[in-house]
């Protein structure tokens, strides 16, 4: 019995290294460690996230509310097409130019590859649309209309134009203009 | 004695493992609170405002860069067209790859005079391939005409700081002696402006 305690004993000690200790460390143990580690992780990004915010509200809070407006103006988030024809109308009275017949057309889809229409990163962050309208009135009148719409607040690309000749020297016009909002 | 020791030593591994075990759990609780506190003060709404933010500030620059000006090219066919030439008709279709093509039809005094409105155009390296086709003389002499050509977007694209595109000197208009070929202006058409290149007795329709 001396002599066969001992043997016991060394395959109970055995047996608790390779039956508890090992695997709980080598599975719970790890397990664990690696959760901790995502959550380390996460939070360092939570702690980045905040940094970001924190610098973001202030340069959001350096722009000028003035500016701010100005730049919702420009690029909004709704067509408002109503609206920039009423104020197209209004333009052309002011230039002495006579609107009529308001067409609208969507532009193509493929508007970020093609070259000569927006171009973004991964998304499409803006939608365009084109508003066709005929036109009467001097040519003077028409250099003085183009060059309020060229300058407007609202961007506004003449893409389609045709004049034709009168013997009156009041001409007309067909202009094609597309404008741009965030989608 | 062996034995015992190896059986000691296990005992404490096991021990030791499962304090340990113990303690990362502690961390897991507390890290997982602090990360609950973190999402909770994540604004999703104030991301997604910063997004837009970006998208306006970005897409906004890029339709500014592609703004059409085309004001630039008609202060540039003022400058080109000749006394002794008229156009009567003008269309303008902006293309995808950022040029845009213009169709003019128009007559001229005489061949010399659309000959050097030819070289006027050619002249002006911002309007590239401009080809002049039906070409007809009528009975008065005059020549009706038009002309295609390609503008490039240095001239159609809206520059902040915009510089006036310079206009190469066109070629002198052929003196007629007879009486102008243009009907005088009907009101609102433009004169071009006075230069060494262009007289003021006729107005230039168009």
């Amino acid at each position: 019995m001396g002599r066969i305690l001992p043997f016991f004993i060394l395959i109970a000690a055995v047996g608790l290294f390779f039956g508890y200790v090992q695997p709980t460390y080598k599975e719970e143990i790890a397990a664990q460690r690696a959760k901790i580690r995502s959550y380390d992780s996460a939070l360092a990004a939570a702690a980045t996230f905040r940094e970001k915010r924190e610098a973001l509200i202030e340069q959001q809070n350096a722009i000028p509310q003035s500016d701010r407006t100005r730049i919702e103006g420009f690029l909004p988030d709704g067509v408002d097409n109503v609206q920039l024809i009423v104020d197209l109308n209004a333009l052309a009275s002011r230039s002495g130019m006579r609107l009529s017949d308001f067409n609208i057309a969507e532009a193509e889809e493929s508007q970020g590859v093609e070259p000569g229409r927006i171009a973004l990163d991964a998304v499409q962050a803006v939608d365009s649309l084109e508003i066709s309208v005929t036109a009467v009135g001097t040519y003077g009148s028409f250099r003085t209309f183009l060059a309020g719409v060229e300058h407007s607040l609202r961007p506004m690309d003449l893409v389609d134009l045709q004049i034709s000749d009168s013997e009156t020297g009041v001409y007309n016009y067909a202009m094609t203009f597309r404008i741009y909002w965030l989608r | 004695m062996f034995s015992l020791f190896m059986l000691g030593l296990s005992v404490a591994g096991a021990v030791g493992i499962f304090a340990y075990g113990e303690v990362l759990k502690g961390v897991d609780r507390a890290k997982s609170a602090e990360l609950v506190v973190a999402e909770a003060d994540i604004d999703s709404s104030q991301v997604e405002a910063f997004i837009r933010s970006r998208d306006r500030f970005t897409s906004s620059a890029d339709i500014l860069d592609r703004h059409i000006e085309l004001s630039n090219f008609f202060e540039v066919l003022e400058s080109l067209t000749l006394v002794n030439v008229r156009f009567d008709s003008f269309g303008f279709t902006y293309l995808p790859d950022g040029t845009g093509e213009i169709t003019l039809s128009g007559s001229a005094r005489s061949f010399n005079a659309l000959a050097a409105q030819s070289s006027a155009f050619s002249a002006q390296k911002e309007i590239k391939r401009a080809i002049f086709s039906g070409i007809q003389v009528a009975e008065n002499g005059t020549v009706s005409f038009t002309v295609e050509a390609t503008l490039d977007d240095d001239l159609l694209v809206f520059k902040e700081d915009a510089v006036a595109v310079p206009v190469a000197p066109a070629p002198a208009a052929p003196i007629e002696s007879a009486a102008p070929a243009t009907t005088s202006a009907p009101s609102g058409t433009l004169v071009p402006p006075s230069s060494a290149t262009t007289s003021p007795v006729t107005p230039t329709s168009l």
